[in-house]
């Protein structure tokens, strides 16, 4: 069969199978590197054309991509063409297989399986989309090789960044790419309506980009932050009003002098404590004292603080957020009524980052964001101290090393004697000076 | 559909590109022009640079970096160096590197850093140079810190120069001035002790989040193939997040009475119970701030001039960031002669002008 007279569906397949071939010999070759454990430049070698060979999939898997659109088909349910098919999907299973058993070495949780797929029914979008996430996930593991903490610093944020990218790909391209005009005013509302719910997931992404761990909790939106106020409730009360009944009984039975009563309601008491604060806290044995108990709760109300100004700080981010969406639809409408909406994905982005950085600048310079920011971080900065408060008690209660606080008073006499010697060492320093001067002078005046 | 996979799969290449980029580097390579360790105290430590040229200024030169990120970035790169510039336009060079504060460093204050650390690093390049008085160059925080410093001790001082410092704290075209007002530095400082460098960046990141949380990395990832840029970009991003703690007790001092209270330039700041007047700092001056600083804004440097009892002060601005005017190849060409030449002008002590007279 010759190039004119062979099927997309032919080429698809063979340019898989040179595809598969490629791939499983390069992960032999990655297996075996791993499993002698050898780092030496020769592995190194050996990595770099494995990359090259993923390159080259890739663009296969490009190639093979664009020939095999359902627009470009034709008869593709002929008889000839359903087994074509049919080997095809064998193939592609051969391959997630194999990709599979490699990238497993690489990465921390489980992989995407072929069975994951639902069939021929899954959208293929979904299909890749699943492909690349894992894919991504699996260069993340792999990039711990890289020699640099900054190269792979840089490289776990360039990934996040591309994720965000594509999430804004996809916000695109389901909600701009085919535009109505502007007189189509059902459409355009239909479009806002919508493309708004779904726009807070791209904020969500956006505002725990690249930022350090402790710090991306600030950004998380109100609805999950409300969701966790309650789940903290919840967790914290359930213990106590589930035992509430009994407590009440066992404490009336023991005030009347029943011993085991007494120690029933100590045991329910306890219960209820590990299964509320102590859980959370991870405190078994934080004892019954009322100076325990007033941390506890000291604690727990910072941490209801610090949810309250951290939800009213990011409900602002994302109000503004949303507010600049919504503005730049309407600017597109106009735009596109003048035939001049971006008409690719990349004038899109270009547009949507330095508008929302323009907003954000506007939004952050005004007086009452400036109080809203501080009183957030006011609020985390007391939570953390009221946590290492009481972490600090568990430390000092339960283990033989010192506390923060106990070394405090260390840093602060070390800075005093510090101090006080460099002082001393400076006026020996003078004097030994003006002795100097006075020994080259013939000697000390009365 | 094809848009989003070809997309991706775009993108999914150039994550490939970008792990080849970065395993080629093996090692980052900053703050590589020769120098000598010649002064340690705690943590910080005061290097002088060999010289470059034959003809070296006979007054040496001391660099008061910020404690904000690390001196390094004066010396980013071999062919971007300002103090490799300053070097071969005959400048005779000292830096001071602070360290990386620690928990044990919590007590610190301003009057240790102004009148201890930097006090000993002037009176050790005097002594080492043999000249009486040194010229004094701060950028950012360390601007700030050369101004208090030079006010107190003007005897000491030949020449200084301020770079994007911070003196002016009440103005409302700086994001980081407006959000300091709401900050509540006491809890901030009684809990953390040293303020977590991580928590500076966050803020920095804050000021322009779109561009420094986003855009930056697609740029690379848009430039992956290119090793220099890759390089380049990898330099300045271990530079960027080198952020060293803040000794608690010097920042409260820092936040309260300058950023909040802007007690500097109204007169009413003190350090060690003596006030600092800014009438004081009689020596030149030459002030020198970025154009489109976003960190220490124009309006924030600019008053310094008006601010000191010199007669012989200057205001010089270049286009480009607080970064910027230090990093980019166009301020190689400009920024480092241009400082290296006034301070050339006036690093002349008596003995050479009594040659070039008889000469």
């Amino acid at each position: 069969m010759d190039d004119k007279t062979k099927s997309p569906v032919h080429n698809w397949w063979e340019i898989q199978g040179q595809m598969l071939d490629m791939w499983k010999e390069s992960m032999d070759k990655m297996k075996s590197a791993k499993a002698s454990g050898s780092t030496d430049d020769a592995t190194k070698k050996m990595m770099e054309n494995w990359m090259e060979s993923q390159k080259n999939m890739m663009e296969f898997w490009q190639k093979s991509m664009t020939q095999f659109q359902p627009w470009k088909m034709g008869n593709m349910f002929s008889s000839q063409e359903t087994d074509a098919l049919r080997n095809w999907w064998e193939m592609q299973q051969k391959m997630l297989t194999y990709w599979q058993d490699a990238m497993n070495s690489f990465q921390t949780g489980g992989f995407f399986y072929p069975a994951d797929f639902k069939g021929w029914t899954m959208p293929s979008v979904d299909i890749y989309q699943e492909m690349m996430k894992r894919t991504t996930s699996a260069y993340r593991e792999f990039m711990k090789m890289i020699p640099t903490q900054v190269g792979q610093e840089t490289f776990e944020k360039m990934s996040q960044t591309s994720d965000m990218y594509k999430s804004l790909l996809l916000f695109w391209e389901s909600y701009f790419s085919n535009l109505p005009g502007k007189e189509d005013l059902d459409k355009w509302k239909e479009i806002s309506s919508a493309s708004l719910q779904s726009y807070n997931k791209i904020l969500d992404e956006f505002f725990s980009l690249n930022l350090p761990e402790p710090f991306r909790s600030f950004m998380k939106t109100p609805a999950e932050l409300s969701g966790l106020y309650q789940e903290v409730f919840i967790n914290f009360f359930q213990p106590w009003i589930d035992t509430s009944g009994q407590l009440q009984a066992k404490y009336m039975e023991a005030a009347k002098g029943d011993r085991e009563a007494y120690l029933d309601f100590l045991r329910l008491w306890q219960e209820a404590y590990s299964n509320s604060f102590g859980k959370i806290l991870q405190m078994p044995a934080l004892g019954m004292s009322r100076e325990s108990m007033e941390r506890v709760n000291a604690s727990l109300d910072s941490y209801m603080q610090y949810l309250a100004a951290s939800n009213k700080f990011s409900a602002a981010l994302y109000q503004s957020g949303r507010e600049v969406m919504d503005q730049m639809m309407q600017n597109i409408a106009e735009l596109a009524e003048k035939g001049e909406a971006p008409e690719t994905f990349s004038e899109f982005y270009e547009l949507w980052w330095q508008t929302n950085e323009k907003a954000y600048f506007e939004l952050f310079k005004t007086e009452s964001f400036s109080k809203i920011l501080g009183d957030a971080v006011d609020a985390w900065v007391k939570f953390k101290k009221r946590y290492d408060d009481l972490l600090d008690n568990y430390i000092s209660s339960n283990f033989p090393v010192p506390t923060d606080k106990e070394m405090d008073t260390l840093y602060k006499s070390v800075y005093e004697m510090r101090k006080a010697i460099k002082a001393q060492a400076k006026t020996i320093k003078e004097l030994q000076d003006t002795l100097n001067k006075l020994s080259a002078k013939g000697g000390a005046e009365e | 559909m094809k848009k989003i996979v070809d997309e991706q799969l775009t993108m999914s290449k150039k994550m490939l590109q970008g792990i080849n980029s970065l395993l080629a580097i093996e090692e980052i390579d900053v703050d590589l022009t020769p120098k000598e360790l010649v002064y340690e105290e705690d943590k910080v430590k005061l290097y002088h640079y060999k010289p470059l040229v034959k003809n070296v200024s006979p007054v040496p030169t001391l660099i008061v970096y910020a404690l904000v990120n690390r001196q390094y970035m004066m010396d980013l790169q071999q062919n971007r160096s300002v103090v490799r510039g300053w070097l071969e336009q005959g400048l005779d060079v000292y830096i001071v590197d602070w360290g990386y504060p620690d928990k044990m460093d919590k007590y610190l204050t301003m009057e240790d850093y102004i009148d201890g650390y930097i006090d000993n690093a002037v009176e050790t390049v005097r002594s080492l140079s043999g000249q009486d008085k040194i010229n004094l160059l701060g950028v950012c925080q360390g601007g700030t810190f050369c101004a208090i410093y030079s006010a107190l001790n003007p005897e000491k001082i030949k020449n200084l120069v301020t770079m994007v410092a911070p003196i002016d704290f009440d103005i409302d075209d700086g994001l980081l001035n407006i959000w300091s007002k709401h900050l509540k530095i006491d809890t901030m400082v009684d809990t953390f002790g040293v303020i977590p460098g991580d928590f500076m960046n966050v803020g920095f990141l804050m000021l322009k989040p779109f561009q420094l949380m986003l855009d930056k990395y697609m740029g690379l990832l848009n430039n992956i193939d290119n090793p220099e840029v890759v390089q380049d970009f990898v330099r300045m991003e271990k530079w960027i997040f080198d952020s060293p703690g803040q000794a608690g007790e010097a920042f409260r001092k820092f936040i309260k009475d300058l950023f909040q209270e802007n007690k500097l330039i109204k007169g009413e700041f003190e350090l060690g119970g003596r006030r600092v007047d800014l009438k004081n700092i009689t020596m030149p001056v030459l002030n020198v701030f970025a154009e489109q600083d976003h960190l220490v804004p124009p309006s924030s440097s600019k008053p310094l001039n008006n601010a000191v009892g010199s007669d012989d002060t200057d205001i010089i601005s270049f286009p480009g960031g607080h970064i910027g005017i230090y990093v980019s190849s166009k301020a190689q060409k400009e920024v480092a002669p241009t400082v290296a030449k006034w301070l050339s002008d006036r690093s002349q002590t008596e003995a050479t002008k009594k040659k070039q007279r008889r000469a």
